[in-house]
Protein backbone atom coordinates (compact mmCIF):
# COMPACT_ATOMS: atom_id res chain seq x y z
CA UNK A 1 0.00 0.00 0.00
CA UNK A 2 2.78 2.76 0.80
CA UNK A 3 4.96 1.89 -2.39
CA UNK A 4 2.06 3.11 -4.46
CA UNK A 5 0.98 6.64 -3.60
CA UNK A 6 0.36 8.11 -7.31
CA UNK A 7 -1.58 5.80 -9.01
CA UNK A 8 -3.53 7.70 -11.50
CA UNK A 9 -4.19 5.04 -13.95
CA UNK A 10 -6.40 2.38 -12.79
CA UNK A 11 -10.44 1.37 -13.35
CA UNK A 12 -11.85 3.39 -10.40
CA UNK A 13 -15.01 1.10 -8.78
CA UNK A 14 -18.10 3.34 -8.03
CA UNK A 15 -20.97 2.76 -6.47
CA UNK A 16 -24.62 4.96 -6.89
CA UNK A 17 -27.23 5.22 -4.50
CA UNK A 18 -30.21 6.14 -6.74
CA UNK A 19 -33.77 6.90 -6.37
CA UNK A 20 -36.34 4.72 -7.86
CA UNK A 21 -38.58 8.12 -8.93
CA UNK A 22 -35.66 10.02 -9.99
CA UNK A 23 -31.79 8.97 -10.47
CA UNK A 24 -32.78 5.46 -11.22
CA UNK A 25 -35.68 6.09 -13.95
CA UNK A 26 -32.59 8.39 -15.29
CA UNK A 27 -30.30 5.87 -15.00
CA UNK A 28 -32.73 3.39 -17.06
CA UNK A 29 -33.45 6.39 -19.70
CA UNK A 30 -30.12 6.69 -19.87
CA UNK A 31 -29.55 2.65 -20.65
CA UNK A 32 -32.75 2.68 -23.28
CA UNK A 33 -31.48 6.05 -25.15
CA UNK A 34 -28.20 4.04 -25.41
CA UNK A 35 -26.24 6.88 -23.47
CA UNK A 36 -23.05 6.04 -23.02
CA UNK A 37 -21.58 6.07 -19.00
CA UNK A 38 -18.49 4.55 -17.51
CA UNK A 39 -18.71 1.04 -17.30
CA UNK A 40 -17.47 0.71 -13.38
CA UNK A 41 -20.41 2.13 -11.77
CA UNK A 42 -22.38 -0.04 -9.33
CA UNK A 43 -25.90 0.74 -8.91
CA UNK A 44 -27.96 0.56 -5.54
CA UNK A 45 -31.56 0.71 -5.59
CA UNK A 46 -33.56 2.61 -3.21
CA UNK A 47 -37.12 3.15 -3.08
CA UNK A 48 -35.85 6.47 -1.63
CA UNK A 49 -32.77 7.94 -0.93
CA UNK A 50 -33.96 9.08 2.12
CA UNK A 51 -34.00 5.56 3.03
CA UNK A 52 -30.08 5.80 2.38
CA UNK A 53 -28.20 5.09 6.13
CA UNK A 54 -24.90 6.93 6.67
CA UNK A 55 -23.88 3.48 7.61
CA UNK A 56 -24.57 2.24 4.09
CA UNK A 57 -22.52 4.62 2.56
CA UNK A 58 -20.05 3.49 5.11
CA UNK A 59 -19.72 0.05 4.30
CA UNK A 60 -19.42 0.58 0.69
CA UNK A 61 -16.12 2.68 1.56
CA UNK A 62 -15.24 -0.43 3.96
CA UNK A 63 -15.86 -2.76 0.83
CA UNK A 64 -12.78 -0.57 -1.23
CA UNK A 65 -15.04 1.71 -3.58
CA UNK A 66 -13.30 4.53 -4.35
CA UNK A 67 -16.12 6.70 -4.53
CA UNK A 68 -20.21 7.16 -4.08
CA UNK A 69 -22.82 8.89 -5.19
CA UNK A 70 -26.01 9.65 -4.19
CA UNK A 71 -28.81 10.55 -6.51
CA UNK A 72 -32.48 11.92 -6.11
CA UNK B 1 -34.00 12.38 29.44
CA UNK B 2 -30.01 12.45 29.31
CA UNK B 3 -28.72 13.66 26.46
CA UNK B 4 -24.91 13.52 25.02
CA UNK B 5 -22.97 13.64 22.24
CA UNK B 6 -20.13 11.89 20.90
CA UNK B 7 -16.65 12.80 21.41
CA UNK B 8 -14.53 14.36 18.92
CA UNK B 9 -13.52 11.44 16.38
CA UNK B 10 -9.71 11.62 16.96
CA UNK B 11 -9.79 11.52 21.22
CA UNK B 12 -12.11 8.39 20.78
CA UNK B 13 -9.47 6.79 17.94
CA UNK B 14 -6.62 7.95 20.80
CA UNK B 15 -8.17 6.31 23.29
CA UNK B 16 -8.12 3.12 21.75
CA UNK B 17 -4.77 2.81 19.93
CA UNK B 18 -2.58 0.30 20.64
CA UNK B 19 -5.55 -2.05 21.84
CA UNK B 20 -5.77 -5.01 19.27
CA UNK B 21 -9.91 -6.78 20.25
CA UNK B 22 -12.12 -3.37 21.49
CA UNK B 23 -15.76 -4.15 22.30
CA UNK B 24 -18.06 -1.07 21.58
CA UNK B 25 -20.74 -1.19 23.70
CA UNK B 26 -24.51 0.64 22.72
CA UNK B 27 -27.24 1.60 25.01
CA UNK B 28 -30.54 1.80 23.64
CA UNK B 29 -31.94 4.37 26.32
CA UNK B 30 -31.64 7.85 26.51
CA UNK B 31 -28.55 8.10 24.40
CA UNK B 32 -30.12 6.34 21.83
CA UNK B 33 -33.11 8.88 21.50
CA UNK B 34 -30.73 11.73 21.16
CA UNK B 35 -28.58 9.85 18.53
CA UNK B 36 -25.32 9.70 20.33
CA UNK B 37 -24.79 6.11 21.13
CA UNK B 38 -27.81 3.60 20.35
CA UNK B 39 -26.76 0.83 17.88
CA UNK B 40 -26.97 3.23 14.83
CA UNK B 41 -24.65 5.03 16.42
CA UNK B 42 -22.65 2.07 17.57
CA UNK B 43 -22.26 0.70 13.67
CA UNK B 44 -21.19 4.04 12.63
CA UNK B 45 -18.45 4.43 15.17
CA UNK B 46 -17.39 0.76 14.33
CA UNK B 47 -17.07 1.56 10.64
CA UNK B 48 -14.95 4.49 11.29
CA UNK B 49 -12.47 3.26 13.41
CA UNK B 50 -12.23 0.05 11.65
CA UNK B 51 -11.24 2.34 8.50
CA UNK B 52 -9.20 4.71 10.23
CA UNK B 53 -7.02 2.47 11.98
CA UNK B 54 -6.69 0.52 8.86
CA UNK B 55 -5.17 3.32 7.03
CA UNK B 56 -2.57 3.65 10.18
CA UNK B 57 -1.98 0.06 9.71
CA UNK B 58 -3.01 -0.89 13.09
CA UNK B 59 -4.92 -4.42 13.02
CA UNK B 60 -7.62 -4.10 15.65
CA UNK B 61 -11.25 -6.30 15.76
CA UNK B 62 -13.52 -3.89 16.72
CA UNK B 63 -17.37 -5.93 17.78
CA UNK B 64 -20.40 -4.12 18.41
CA UNK B 65 -22.78 -4.75 20.48
CA UNK B 66 -25.64 -2.82 22.50
CA UNK B 67 -27.84 -3.22 25.55
CA UNK B 68 -31.01 -2.58 26.43
CA UNK B 69 -29.63 0.12 29.38
CA UNK B 70 -26.21 0.90 31.18
CA UNK B 71 -27.44 2.16 33.90
CA UNK B 72 -28.92 -1.32 35.39
CA UNK B 73 -26.73 -4.22 36.14
CA UNK B 74 -29.51 -6.89 35.26
CA UNK B 75 -28.96 -5.46 31.56
CA UNK B 76 -25.66 -5.80 31.74
CA UNK B 77 -25.72 -9.05 33.22
CA UNK B 78 -26.98 -9.96 30.08
CA UNK B 79 -23.66 -8.98 27.95
CA UNK B 80 -22.08 -12.35 29.06
CA UNK B 81 -25.17 -13.76 27.60
CA UNK B 82 -23.66 -12.63 24.19
CA UNK B 83 -20.04 -12.07 24.51
CA UNK B 84 -17.21 -13.10 25.76
CA UNK B 85 -16.01 -9.68 28.06
CA UNK B 86 -12.46 -11.10 28.86
CA UNK B 87 -12.02 -11.54 24.75
CA UNK B 88 -11.26 -7.74 24.78
CA UNK B 89 -9.06 -5.77 25.59
CA UNK B 90 -10.90 -2.84 26.20
CA UNK B 91 -14.56 -1.88 26.34
CA UNK B 92 -15.29 1.57 24.41
CA UNK B 93 -18.94 2.58 25.79
CA UNK B 94 -21.25 5.02 23.91
CA UNK B 95 -23.86 5.07 27.33
CA UNK B 96 -24.08 8.37 29.71
CA UNK B 97 -21.55 8.72 32.35
CA UNK B 98 -23.44 6.61 34.47
CA UNK B 99 -23.52 3.99 32.09
CA UNK B 100 -20.08 3.84 32.03
CA UNK B 101 -19.56 3.89 35.80
CA UNK B 102 -21.66 0.82 36.08
CA UNK B 103 -19.94 -1.01 33.35
CA UNK B 104 -16.87 -0.65 34.88
CA UNK B 105 -18.16 -1.33 38.53
CA UNK B 106 -19.21 -4.90 36.79
CA UNK B 107 -16.16 -5.56 34.80
CA UNK B 108 -13.75 -4.45 37.08
CA UNK B 109 -10.71 -5.77 35.78
CA UNK B 110 -11.33 -4.23 32.18
CA UNK B 111 -10.31 -1.18 30.94
CA UNK B 112 -13.75 1.09 30.20
CA UNK B 113 -13.79 4.00 28.37
CA UNK B 114 -16.29 6.77 27.92
CA UNK B 115 -16.91 7.97 24.04
CA UNK B 116 -19.71 10.43 24.96
CA UNK B 117 -19.64 13.38 26.43
CA UNK B 118 -22.74 13.77 28.86
CA UNK B 119 -24.07 17.34 29.27
CA UNK B 120 -27.28 17.42 30.33
CA UNK B 121 -31.27 16.46 31.35
CA UNK B 122 -33.08 17.97 28.56
CA UNK B 123 -36.22 17.14 25.97
CA UNK B 124 -36.58 16.84 22.16
CA UNK B 125 -37.35 20.00 20.30
CA UNK B 126 -36.98 18.58 17.46
CA UNK B 127 -35.47 16.68 14.90
CA UNK B 128 -31.59 16.77 16.05
CA UNK B 129 -32.40 19.61 18.04
CA UNK B 130 -32.53 19.21 22.44
CA UNK B 131 -32.43 21.96 25.43
CA UNK B 132 -31.70 21.26 28.68
CA UNK B 133 -34.90 21.75 31.24
CA UNK B 134 -33.52 20.17 34.39
CA UNK B 135 -30.72 20.52 36.95
CA UNK B 136 -31.67 17.32 39.22
CA UNK B 137 -31.48 19.89 41.90
CA UNK B 138 -33.41 17.57 44.13
CA UNK B 139 -36.45 20.05 45.01
CA UNK B 140 -38.41 20.69 42.55
CA UNK B 141 -40.78 24.33 42.07
CA UNK B 142 -42.35 23.93 38.73
CA UNK B 143 -45.51 23.75 40.69
CA UNK B 144 -45.69 27.38 41.78
CA UNK B 145 -43.57 28.45 38.28
CA UNK B 146 -46.10 27.49 36.10
CA UNK B 147 -43.85 24.30 34.59
CA UNK B 148 -40.88 26.47 34.01
CA UNK B 149 -37.94 25.95 35.52
CA UNK B 150 -35.71 28.74 36.60
CA UNK B 151 -33.09 27.09 38.22
CA UNK B 152 -31.99 25.91 34.46
CA UNK B 153 -33.27 28.36 32.29
CA UNK B 154 -32.96 31.54 34.41
CA UNK B 155 -28.56 32.47 33.73
CA UNK B 156 -28.56 33.51 37.60
CA UNK B 157 -30.83 30.53 38.96
CA UNK B 158 -32.97 33.07 40.79
CA UNK B 159 -36.33 31.42 42.72
CA UNK B 160 -37.43 35.07 43.29
CA UNK B 161 -37.47 36.64 39.66
CA UNK B 162 -37.19 38.41 37.29
CA UNK B 163 -33.62 39.86 38.61
CA UNK B 164 -34.65 43.57 36.90
CA UNK B 165 -31.94 43.04 33.80
CA UNK B 166 -34.04 42.06 31.54
CA UNK B 167 -34.91 43.56 28.37
CA UNK B 168 -37.93 42.85 26.27
CA UNK B 169 -38.28 39.54 27.36
CA UNK B 170 -34.44 38.89 27.13
CA UNK B 171 -31.76 38.34 29.65
CA UNK B 172 -29.23 40.57 30.19
CA UNK B 173 -26.24 37.97 29.97
CA UNK B 174 -26.94 36.80 26.58
CA UNK B 175 -29.60 39.16 24.76
CA UNK B 176 -30.16 36.00 22.42
CA UNK B 177 -31.73 34.05 25.53
CA UNK B 178 -35.23 34.77 26.90
CA UNK B 179 -35.34 35.23 30.84
CA UNK B 180 -36.78 32.77 32.43
CA UNK B 181 -38.86 34.94 34.62
CA UNK B 182 -40.40 36.97 31.92
CA UNK B 183 -41.73 33.13 30.67
CA UNK B 184 -42.73 32.20 34.21
CA UNK B 185 -44.37 35.74 34.28
CA UNK B 186 -46.35 35.19 31.17
CA UNK B 187 -47.15 31.63 31.82
CA UNK B 188 -48.77 32.80 35.21
CA UNK B 189 -51.02 35.16 33.67
CA UNK B 190 -52.34 32.60 31.43
CA UNK B 191 -53.46 30.11 34.48
CA UNK B 192 -54.42 32.79 36.25
CA UNK B 193 -51.88 32.38 39.04
CA UNK B 194 -50.23 35.84 39.48
CA UNK B 195 -50.02 35.30 43.18
CA UNK B 196 -47.73 32.71 42.75
CA UNK B 197 -45.08 35.73 41.44
CA UNK B 198 -45.87 37.58 44.69
CA UNK B 199 -45.00 34.75 47.26
CA UNK B 200 -41.57 34.92 48.60
CA UNK B 201 -40.19 31.85 47.74
CA UNK B 202 -37.83 29.99 50.50
CA UNK B 203 -34.05 30.49 49.65
CA UNK B 204 -33.31 27.06 47.59
CA UNK B 205 -32.57 24.10 49.91
CA UNK B 206 -28.91 23.27 48.88
CA UNK B 207 -28.73 20.66 51.45
CA UNK B 208 -31.45 19.24 49.51
CA UNK B 209 -28.83 18.02 46.63
CA UNK B 210 -26.03 16.90 48.14
CA UNK B 211 -23.19 14.87 46.10
CA UNK B 212 -22.90 11.98 44.97
CA UNK B 213 -26.94 11.53 45.78
CA UNK B 214 -28.80 9.07 46.74
CA UNK B 215 -32.05 7.85 46.96
CA UNK B 216 -33.62 4.49 48.69
CA UNK B 217 -36.98 4.10 48.14
CA UNK B 218 -39.44 4.35 51.15
CA UNK B 219 -40.69 0.16 50.56
CA UNK B 220 -36.89 -0.80 50.85
CA UNK B 221 -35.67 1.07 54.09
CA UNK C 1 -34.15 16.69 2.15
CA UNK C 2 -32.86 13.81 4.36
CA UNK C 3 -30.37 12.38 2.02
CA UNK C 4 -28.99 15.37 1.52
CA UNK C 5 -28.20 15.86 4.80
CA UNK C 6 -27.11 12.69 5.53
CA UNK C 7 -24.84 12.74 2.85
CA UNK C 8 -23.12 15.69 4.58
CA UNK C 9 -23.06 14.80 8.01
CA UNK C 10 -21.30 11.35 5.89
CA UNK C 11 -18.82 13.67 4.27
CA UNK C 12 -17.34 14.84 7.72
CA UNK C 13 -17.42 11.34 9.20
CA UNK C 14 -14.94 10.51 5.85
CA UNK C 15 -12.79 13.48 6.75
CA UNK C 16 -12.52 11.79 10.26
CA UNK C 17 -11.52 8.66 8.83
CA UNK C 18 -8.77 10.36 6.76
CA UNK C 19 -10.08 9.14 3.67
CA UNK C 20 -11.44 12.22 2.39
CA UNK C 21 -15.04 14.01 1.47
CA UNK C 22 -14.30 13.98 -2.09
CA UNK C 23 -15.21 10.98 -2.79
CA UNK C 24 -18.97 10.86 -1.71
CA UNK C 25 -20.98 13.60 -3.16
CA UNK C 26 -24.67 14.16 -3.80
CA UNK C 27 -26.56 15.21 -7.34
CA UNK C 28 -29.80 15.91 -8.59
CA UNK C 29 -30.99 14.23 -10.85
CA UNK C 30 -34.38 14.02 -12.27
CA UNK C 31 -36.68 11.02 -14.11
CA UNK C 32 -36.32 12.42 -17.79
CA UNK C 33 -32.35 13.74 -17.35
CA UNK C 34 -30.72 10.40 -18.52
CA UNK C 35 -27.15 12.70 -20.17
CA UNK C 36 -27.48 14.38 -16.22
CA UNK C 37 -27.02 10.91 -15.42
CA UNK C 38 -24.32 9.68 -17.63
CA UNK C 39 -22.41 13.06 -17.03
CA UNK C 40 -22.56 12.73 -13.42
CA UNK C 41 -21.19 9.02 -13.72
CA UNK C 42 -18.23 10.73 -15.34
CA UNK C 43 -17.39 13.21 -13.50
CA UNK C 44 -17.40 10.81 -10.62
CA UNK C 45 -15.27 8.39 -12.33
CA UNK C 46 -13.07 11.41 -13.23
CA UNK C 47 -12.54 12.34 -9.89
CA UNK C 48 -12.27 9.16 -8.22
CA UNK C 49 -9.14 8.55 -11.17
CA UNK C 50 -7.70 12.04 -9.67
CA UNK C 51 -8.10 10.95 -5.98
CA UNK C 52 -6.23 7.71 -6.65
CA UNK C 53 -8.13 3.93 -5.43
CA UNK C 54 -9.05 3.86 -2.22
CA UNK C 55 -6.75 2.91 0.41
CA UNK C 56 -8.81 0.59 2.20
CA UNK C 57 -8.91 -1.98 -1.15
CA UNK C 58 -7.19 -5.13 -0.75
CA UNK C 59 -5.82 -5.91 -3.92
CA UNK C 60 -3.62 -2.79 -3.93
Amino acid sequence: MEGEQEVVDYEPRLVAMLCNYCAYSAADLAGVGRIQYPSNVRIVYYLCTGKVEIIHILKVFEAGADAVFVGG
Amino acid sequence: MIVARRKPFDEIKGSVSGAEQVLILGCGTCVAVCLAGGEKEVAILASQLKMALRLENQNVRIDELTIERQCDREFIEEINTRVTVDDYDLILSMACGAGVQLLSDVFDHKVVLPALNTTFIGVAEGPGVWTERCRACSNCILGVTGGICPITMCAKGLVNGPCGGAINGKCELDYNRACAWAMIYERLQKLGKMENVRKIQPPRRHDLATSPALVIHKAYQ
Amino acid sequence: MRAIRKVEYTKRLLDEIGLGSERLEFFHIAASEAPMFAETAKKMTERAKNLGPNPLKSDH
